[in-house]
């Protein structure tokens, strides 16, 4: 039996909900509110499913290359490693008695909306490089994203890392050295918008490579497809 | 009486410590923090399950129930207090809202809750106030 609390470690939540909407049910909001791991895990997964339902059809584009529709899978793994609470990330105070942080998890979590709510992007991974446990040092931060067909790659990309930057300076300490954003995959939306500029879809391997403008292709750490 | 009083199997009131009051306490002042949208157990696992099953077994609940636990069982808050050596501890894990900076609002929170500590008739020990942000928006 699931423990509605979501105090059984050894479901992953992701799979959990997962039980829940294969039903055909809504998780309880018991559940979802049990934890901040079970609330980004949620928050995560609708975005995804609301991406996921904009596409073309997952299972006829899988019918082609299999590996189409793994990105949604990938995505998910990725959540879940994600709004596990990691790494304390502190914020200042003048009191020696004051332990204030920010768990790692809430970080990523405003990063992957962040993401997320830019138009044409949906973030595959996010990732914090560098020792945030000791106040000041240096982090980069990496996400991979997909774009969806017909948007301006090197235009979504900076408008990734304007939210992300925002976002960061606005609610954390962090010294953000470097946000570097890394197209994965491209994806064709059920109504692609009109552009006229008569470019053909994407070609099954959905990789669109940077333009030398700082977005890089894949790095070859599997995760490109 | 109220809906939030605890009893026992035979009736008699599950009487909480001063630290559970002073979680209890807490726990409303910080809710009341512009931006904090909820907090969340901040006790130690283990010493959140031993205490849960001691009050389920206290109030003649537990055998045999499901694990399915909607709301708690026990007064306590999910804020964390302990008494050392060194004196009192306060753990606080809470969900922020995005409309306010979450360091602005941490800090409110970390505010609050040792001018409540200060304002305690024994208050003065205090180690450390934790508080720690567990998910933002």
């Amino acid at each position: 039996m699931t423990d509605i609390t979501g105090d059984d470690r050894h479901d992953d939540i992701l799979d959990v909900y997962g039980d829940y909407l294969d039903r055909g049910e809504q998780p309880p909001a018991e559940l979802i509110e049990a934890s901040a791991e079970n609330q980004l895990a949620w928050a995560a997964l609708l975005r995804v499913r609301d991406a996921a339902g904009s596409l073309v059809d997952l299972e006829a584009e899988a019918a082609e290359n299999p590996l189409a529709s793994g990105w949604v899978e990938s995505i998910l793994a990725n959540v879940q490693r994600e709004v596990r609470s990691g790494r304390s990330i502190p914020l200042t105070h003048p009191s020696p008695r004051a332990r204030l942080t920010v768990t790692e998890a809430a970080v990523l979590g405003l990063v992957r909306a962040a993401g997320d709510s830019v138009d044409g992007v949906l973030i595959g991974r996010c990732v914090l490089d560098g020792d945030v446990e000791q106040p000041g040092a240096p982090v980069r931060v990496r996400v991979e994203a997909s774009v969806f067909w017909g948007e301006n790659i090197p235009d979504r990309a900076e408008a990734l890392r304007a939210a992300i930057a925002h976002t960061l300076l606005e609610h954390t300490e962090l010294t953000v050295e470097s946000i570097d954003v890394t197209v994965t995959d491209v994806h064709l939306r059920r109504q692609a918008p009109v552009d006229g500029d008569g470019l053909a879809p994407a070609d099954g391997d959905g990789i669109a490579p940077g333009d030398g403008d700082g977005i890089a292709p894949g790095d070859g750490d599997g995760s490109a497809r | 009486m109220t809906d939030d009083d605890v009893t026992t199997a035979a009736g008699e009131p599950v009487v909480p410590s001063a630290d559970d009051e002073l979680a209890r306490s807490l726990a409303i002042a910080v809710l009341g923090v512009p931006g904090v949208l909820q907090t969340y157990d901040a006790r130690p696992v283990v010493a959140a399950v031993v205490a849960d099953a001691a009050s389920a077994l206290r109030t003649g609940l537990g055998a045999g129930l499901p694990l399915v636990k909607p709301v708690p069982l026990t007064p306590s808050s999910p804020i964390a207090v302990s008494r050392g050596a060194a004196g009192l501890s306060v753990t606080v894990k809470i969900a922020v809202s995005e409309e306010r900076p979450a360091a602005a609002t941490c800090r409110d929170v970390y505010a609050v809750v040792a001018d409540a500590v200060a304002a305690l008739p024994e208050g003065g020990d205090v180690d450390t106030i934790s508080v720690q942000i567990s998910r933002i928006g």
